[in-house]
């Protein structure tokens, strides 16, 4: 990782709102990762982490191998090349991580493994003191949030800020070590919005710190993206997996107006992602009211993949609206494993129950634990161009996190 | 001993001093309904309008939320919308309102090209919140049409626009090109 010092770099990059955004993303990348080698190393001292690396290790070396169920025909391959290279946690060095898939639940979402991440969208319609407030909604979401390891969440949508605290509650009730990013409430009208990022904190770090929502001076989004970065936890010797996840949610009156710019967002963010942390693995995800069909430029960004090809992520399985995409060379720590959570399939209820849920499934995919090393060293293919900055409208600095509406809003 | 006189009701003519609009309330059922199922809130849309200038959450939220879901309404709406729309009744609907009404407006593209004087009004109207003046331009780019007068008043207005409103407005007169 390369750190490019430079001073007052948040008063440049982003709309400071509320304390969650500090004063010099640089500085804060220097305390996370000096908080995140402190937390590896607890976590090797008391072995706890080996040790239960090892037990499920045995199950997992004995499961059988599985391809990537979620790849149409046609799709482009997903075989990461790197993982004979660097072992994960766990795993017969040689052996590749993806002919060694664990069992897969009658849902499709892999088990737990300590050798991957599961990382989730899910737009959780209108989350608030209503949904909150019925035991039987808040236990289901927890469940639903127990699957995974970091989940991007949209549509909170609560004056009062103590629902993602009660839902963490819910979340954290048989033991789990869950906690959130909450982003600023957003939105043109008096309904607002907000992002959140829940992470489990025994496999993941991160920190409200470690955020910051998209310039969005120009207006061309109703509801500015979040980025938040994360960091897996592994033993020591091992090289964490980092990743910056970018949480949206399109206005879907202005999609056609909003998804024209999309791909300019996800050129910013992994410009500034590289240059100020050295950061290749940018994953854009939520809910985009789009189908893959309609993305246009931002599915003709060099190299990008996205993970939710052709079915559909409503709770009526009617549309594609949720996705998942980053870039498939870097991001080789993407297994090949990806898909789409039934809600009414997982609790065994109709549609209409699913629906008090929320109106979306959640989406996922899986990602290996540890970095893989041809990621690194590597500046983003598709990352802007030279002349990005000087094409830029608004007048931002390079490596700011802004975006462009370039020539496709019509 | 005094027979009480049944009188029958049903047979009296319609009184108008009685007549009553009987507008459904924003009830919390009603509500949930909506958001759970799009087409009930397509059908109960005047309920919705009411809900998103309350003040109250539990009634604002779900009403935002089933408008945003309920699609482009039937065509019989069409002249409710209208008529909640002009200049008469406008004034007291506040930006909430108008920002959804325009929106709604918007949904039916071409379809509700007939509203495109009424939205240019209030997109140009200055005394207007923001976010509905920009919600009309945005109604106005929907509509795929602009009459050229309506493409000045946006032009004269758009000169000191803020830049979103600005941006829509320049889309909107697009269209005035293509018609």
């Amino acid at each position: 990782m390369h750190h490019t010092k430079r001073s007052g770099t948040l008063i440049l990059i982003a709309i400071a709102i509320g304390t969650w955004i500090l004063p010099g993303c640089d500085l804060q990348r220097e305390d996370v990762k000096k908080e995140l080698v402190q937390d590896l190393e607890k976590a090797a001292e008391d072995g706890r982490l080996q040790q239960g690396l090892r037990s499920i290790t045995n199950a997992w070396q004995g499961s059988p191998a599985s391809g990537n169920p979620n790849n149409a025909p046609g799709a482009p391959a997903r075989v990461p090349q790197a993982y004979s290279q660097s072992p994960t946690p766990g795993q017969v060095p040689g052996q590749l991580v993806s002919t060694a898939a664990p069992a897969a639940t009658p849902l499709g979402v892999p088990p737990r493994s300590p050798q991957t991440i599961l990382i989730a969208s899910f737009n959780i319609q209108a989350f608030g003191e209503k949904k909150i407030g019925v035991p039987a909604t808040a236990e289901r979401i927890a469940a639903i949030i127990n699957c995974f390891d970091v989940v991007a969440i949209q549509e909170v949508r609560a004056l009062d800020q103590s629902v993602i605290p009660q839902l963490i509650q819910y979340i954290n009730a048989r033991g789990a070590r869950y906690d959130f990013i909450l982003g600023p409430r957003l939105g043109r009208t008096s309904s607002k919005e907000q992002y959140c990022y829940i992470f489990d904190t025994s496999r993941i770090n991160s920190g409200q710190n470690a955020s910051y929502t998209v310039d969005n001076r120009a207006d061309l989004l109703h509801r500015t993206p979040l980025v938040a970065r994360f960091m897996t936890r592994v033993p020591q010797g091992y090289r964490p997996y980092s990743f910056s996840l970018i949480d949206i949610h399109t206005d879907p009156d202005e999609v056609k107006l909003e998804l024209p710019v999309m791909h300019t967002v996800l050129q910013a963010v992994r410009e500034y992602e590289w240059s100020t942390a050295g950061e290749d693995d940018v994953i854009l995800m939520g809910d985009l009211n789009a189908a893959p069909k309609i993305f246009g430029n931002l599915g003709k960004v060099p190299n990008i993949y996205w993970t939710i090809r052709d079915q559909p992520t409503n709770t009526r399985r009617t549309q594609c609206y949720d996705n998942m995409l980053f870039d498939g060379i870097l991001t080789n720590e993407f297994t090949g494993r990806a898909g789409v959570l039934d809600m009414s399939t997982m609790f065994g209820i109709s549609i209409d129950e699913a629906l008090k849920i929320s109106d979306h499934n959640p989406i996922w995919a899986e990602f290996t634990i540890i970095e893989q090393p041809s990621a690194s060293g590597t500046a983003p293919s598709g990352s802007p161009p030279a002349t990005y900055s000087a094409a830029n409208p608004y007048g931002m600095a390079p490596n700011q996190p802004a975006y462009n509406d370039g020539q496709n809003v019509r | 001993m005094r027979r009480t006189k049944i009188r029958d009701r049903s047979a009296r003519p319609p009184q108008p001093y009685l007549k009553v609009h009987t507008m459904p309330s924003c009830d919390s059922e009603t509500l949930e309904k909506c958001v759970q199922d799009p087409e009930y809130a397509s059908a109960h849309w005047e309920v919705l309008i009411e809900g998103v200038a309350s003040s109250d959450e539990s009634i604002l939220e779900p009403a935002t939320e089933a408008l945003e879901n309920c699609g482009v309404l039937n065509s019989t709406a069409l002249p409710k919308l209208k008529a909640l729309l002009e200049s008469n009744s406008r004034a007291g609907l506040g930006s909430q309102k108008l920002y959804w009404l325009c929106t709604l407006a918007g949904r039916f593209g071409k379809q509700a090209s007939g509203l495109q004087g009424l939205v240019t009004e209030i997109a140009t109207d200055r005394s207007l919140g923001l976010s509905a003046r920009e919600r009309a331009a945005w109604c106005l780019t929907e509509f795929g049409t602009l009459e050229s007068q309506y493409a000045e008043a946006l032009k004269r207005s758009a000169a000191d626009a803020p830049d979103r409103l600005k941006r829509l407005m320049e889309l909107a007169m697009g269209n005035a090109a293509i018609a």
